[in-house]
């Protein structure tokens, strides 16, 4: 294991081709080993493109990205495929391979371990398929394990996709907008599920969220963006409506008090699905 | 636009009078036809076989080649520009040139008889076929194959276990509506000596042998009809 921060972002700023404003000005953080984080932000703060930074599906104009205590943007090939390994994505639309069942889709987390032979031939390990039956039961779906994914509810396909990162077995997770595609009460349960489950293994998290209630909740500590700034950085349980303001630029006293969290009330935005 | 109609229609040498002229004479071997020869069914059925085989094999042959060069043409999957764009012109070329034309290339080249249909059928449709192939995969969400990758999941990896299992349907539909277009396309290929019942339509129209040009035209009915129903039947169930 490294020593030093799971994650480390250091003056990281990109501006898009033909936008005048930078989408991400001089952002920098260190995410602790087994520590469970926040970005905090309003849409089009940045967060969408902070993560794109983080799995190298866009190159950053300044600034560099640790994980692991590796910079992925150095590595090539082989190397690059190994560094990818250690970290485990989620993302909002879920992305299961639809016609995959549910089985499968966690057992892509296996590719990284697997020779290419047996992936051609769907010939997994003994071990690496009792792994994936334990990882789906770990989040309640040992009986959708032959359906296939695109037969599963939201919130069902994004178990599935967090089994499909605890079968990749990496240290470090990113979650970009985890439940923005889910109902408030079931996007409760999948973050319940996440955050047990990174508890258990140790694994660090970094993940982007937009509802006050639902950040406060998981997270031990928030960072929040505003206009591609960080204007906020604390522990989640000190969390308060200065913060609040800082990230959303209004007061927080109509929808979210400091009071209530780690509450599960309705934000006003935290009821959009899509 | 009206300008090109006009040229166009000066150009085809619509002439309405040559029809009319025409007419009798239709009418005259439509009667003439009646009853379909039964002499030699036999051989007019191996012919249609034939047929049948040039463009099975054909389409088979160019599902091959185009499934291997698919992936190198679809921007989702090569988005190196070097790699890709030079696979499509390669597919672009052999797409825009017919398998009738090919086939009267390959009878030169390799004599006359279906072999040189099959090259024919096989080279024309894998142009065709890649196209359709990597459109079909460009048109897959993006979202599963880079959650795939991203696991540090290889190359061939991707594209055995993210990307086959979401295409297959779509490419085996495009695959069996090729074979029905190459049956049709087949059933002419004689005409310029590449096999198949092409040859027996040409020789009875020779030979004014109007019952037997029945026969022929009626078989050829029978099949194309019989395989696009069978085709079409397996592609509902695919979709």
């Amino acid at each position: 294991m490294t020593v030093g921060p799971a994650v480390r972002v250091s003056d990281l700023s990109h501006t898009y081709a033909g936008h005048a404003e930078p989408a991400l000005s001089q952002i920098s953080f260190d995410v602790a080993p087994g520590e469970v984080m926040v970005v905090l932000g309003p849409s089009g703060a940045g967060k969408t493109t902070l993560f794109r930074c983080l799995t190298q599906l866009v190159e950053p104009a300044e600034g560099s990205v640790e994980l692991a205590g590796r910079r992925p943007a150095d590595l090539r090939g082989r190397e690059l495929r190994l560094a990818r390994r250690e970290v485990g994505l989620i993302f909002q639309q879920f992305n299961l391979v639809r016609r995959l069942t549910a089985e499968q889709n966690v057992l892509a987390g296996r590719l990284g371990h697997t020779p290419t032979w047996r992936v051609l031939l769907r010939r997994f390990e003994r071990g690496d398929r009792a792994l994936a039956q334990a990882c789906l039961t770990r989040v309640g779906l040992s009986e959708q394990a032959h359906q296939r994914a695109d037969r599963l509810s939201g919130g069902q396909q994004q178990r599935v996709a967090i089994a499909r990162v605890l079968a990749q077995q990496s240290s470090i997770l990113l979650a970009d907008e985890p439940v923005a595609s889910l109902d408030p009460a079931t996007a409760t349960d999948v973050l319940d599920v996440l955050r047990a489950v990174a508890r258990e293994r140790g694994i660090t998290v970094l993940s982007s969220l937009h509802q006050v209630d639902l950040a406060t909740r998981f997270a031990d500590r928030i960072i929040g963006l505003r206009d591609g700034c960080l204007v906020v950085d604390r522990p989640a349980a000190e969390f308060g409506s200065t913060d609040y303001a800082l990230i959303f630029g209004r007061s927080a006293q109509a929808d979210w008090s400091p009071a209530s969290a780690p509450a599960n009330r309705r934000m006003p935005d935290s009821g959009r699905t899509r | 636009m009206l300008a090109v109609y006009a040229v166009s229609v000066r150009l085809a040498d619509i002439d309405l009078a040559a029809l009319l002229d025409g007419l009798p004479r239709l009418a005259d071997w439509a009667q003439r036809s009646w009853p379909p020869s039964t002499a030699d069914l036999g051989a007019l059925f191996l012919a249609a076989a034939e047929t049948f085989a040039i463009a099975l094999v054909g389409t088979t042959l160019a599902a091959v080649l185009a499934l291997a060069s698919c992936t190198l043409a679809a921007r989702n999957v090569t988005p190196r520009a070097l790699v890709r764009l030079p696979t499509r012109w390669l597919l672009n070329t052999l797409r825009g040139i017919d398998s009738f034309v090919f086939a009267i290339l390959f009878v030169a080249a390799v004599g006359l008889g279906p072999f040189a249909g099959v090259l024919g059928v096989a080279l024309h449709t894998w142009g065709s076929m890649a196209k359709l192939f990597a459109e079909t995969i460009e048109d897959m969400p993006a979202g599963p194959l880079d959650a795939v990758r991203l696991t540090g999941a290889s190359q061939p990896k991707l594209v055995s276990y993210a990307l086959v299992p979401d295409v297959l349907p779509g490419l085996s539909s495009i695959g069996l509506y090729m074979l029905e277009f190459n049956v049709r396309t087949s059933t002419v290929l004689g005409i310029v000596g590449a096999g198949g019942i092409g040859l027996e339509l040409k020789n009875s129209l020779d030979l004014l042998n109007f019952p037997r040009l029945l026969t022929v035209i009626l078989i050829i009915l029978v099949m194309v009809t019989a395989v696009d129903q069978l085709s079409s039947g397996l592609r509902r169930r695919l979709a």
